[in-house]
């Protein structure tokens, strides 16, 4: 690495690694995962969905995880872009938040069926 | 929300810390004190799967840290010998013990889901009955499009299909790996590790509990099991992996054209 020639180094070849900035396996492995876990989960799901509704929508499960896996996307594409160093200042008050949001839930306990996070 | 920045927060004090902590006051107490700041909330809300989740990342993410690995031992011992004690003597979690040892016993209510979940598997054969040919999901085994996925998966795509989505997840996993271990500093190095970690254990903890492996925990499969906010949050922090590769990558483009 370094040195005084032109060397063909990783730079100089505007892989597609280069062009996306990010780690490309990484990112392909985690949407073939994605869109897998979304087709498994309508052919798991859609006779459920079709007895909840009266037999009228098999989607209904897809349509939800869908929706979010847009949202976790959009989430993931922005959170791509900010640097960790910005986690490294913002460690405590995240941690100082989660622990009041924790503490409240414990004071107002409301009864949630299913995960409070 | 908490176990991202219970991970955050471990990465943080690692900066601190530097090497100084293998020493059992930095890296044991300090770690520990963060760590009992998120679990005691949690266990006073009896969340005992997210418990059992941040332990184990915890745990990976002191050693990558640098505590000294007698203590992370020492501590895993404790752990394990106060879990056989609490389920002997507790009736509600020896129910799952007995639901995950002999199912047999009580086919009709707590052992149901596991033993459908295990006709399930075992009716896939090699192959699979086929896509969309699952018989279990038509209400035979409850939380199919949940917790117990992984089962369906087994019937419809058959042993080879399986193996072929948890080598999707082993590569995954393993990528994010080599990503926190190319990472230009220390704090990203246990940021990345802690948040690949979150999802290694969720995955590896889900199979088990549908194989029967181990006894049923209440941890879904990540990008595969239905859950809203888990789904977005866990891309999320696959987004967070992501800028780490970034980062590093201009780095390294940085050390090159000098």
């Amino acid at each position: 690495m370094g040195g005084q020639r032109i060397l063909r180094t990783k730079e100089n070849r505007h892989s597609v690694s280069d062009r996306m900035g990010v780690d490309v396996p990484f990112l392909v492995l985690l949407l073939l995962l994605l869109a897998v876990g979304l087709i498994m989960l309508y052919s798991a799901s859609y006779a459920q969905s079709e007895y909840d509704t009266g037999y009228t929508v098999s989607t209904r499960y897809l349509q939800k995880q869908g929706a979010c896996a847009v949202i976790g996307l959009a989430a993931m594409i922005l959170l791509s872009r900010i640097p960790p160093d910005f986690w490294l200042r913002t460690a405590w008050p995240l941690y100082g938040i989660s622990i009041a949001l924790l503490l409240s839930v414990l004071v107002f306990g409301q009864s949630v069926n299913g995960a409070k996070r | 929300m908490a176990k991202f920045t219970l991970i955050v927060l471990f990465a943080r004090l690692t900066k601190g810390f530097g090497s100084s902590a293998k020493e059992f006051r930095y890296g044991v107490l300090g770690f520990g004190a963060a760590l009992l700041g998120i679990l005691i909330p949690l266990a006073l809300e009896k969340h005992l799967s997210a418990i059992m989740l941040m332990g184990l990342v915890a745990v990976v993410m002191m050693f990558v840290a640098g505590t000294n690995p007698k203590w992370l031992l020492a501590g895993a011992g404790a752990a394990a010998v106060f879990v056989v004690i609490y389920i002997s003597l507790m009736g509600y979690a020896g129910d799952r013990v007995t639901a995950w040892l002999r199912p047999e016993e009580d086919p009709s209510d707590t052992g149901y889901q596991i033993l459908q979940s295990l006709y399930a598997i075992g009716s896939g054969g090699l192959f699979g009955l086929g896509f969309g040919k699952s018989r279990q999901k038509y209400l035979y085994l409850p939380f199919q499009y949940n917790d117990y996925i992984f089962a369906i998966i087994c019937e419809e795509l058959g042993l080879v299909g399986a193996l072929l989505i948890v080598a999707l997840f082993a590569m995954l996993i393993l990528r994010g790996y080599w990503i926190a271990l190319r990472a230009p500093d220390r704090f990203s190095t246990v940021l990345a590790t802690g948040l690949v970690t979150l999802i290694a254990v969720q995955t590896v903890l889900n199979l088990g509990v549908v194989t029967n492996l181990l006894p049923s925990t209440g941890i879904a499969l990540p990008f595969f099991s239905y859950g809203g906010t888990a789904l977005a949050v866990n891309l999320g922090e696959m987004g967070i992996v992501l800028s780490v590769s970034r980062y590093r990558n201009q780095a390294t483009r940085q050390e090159v054209l000098q």
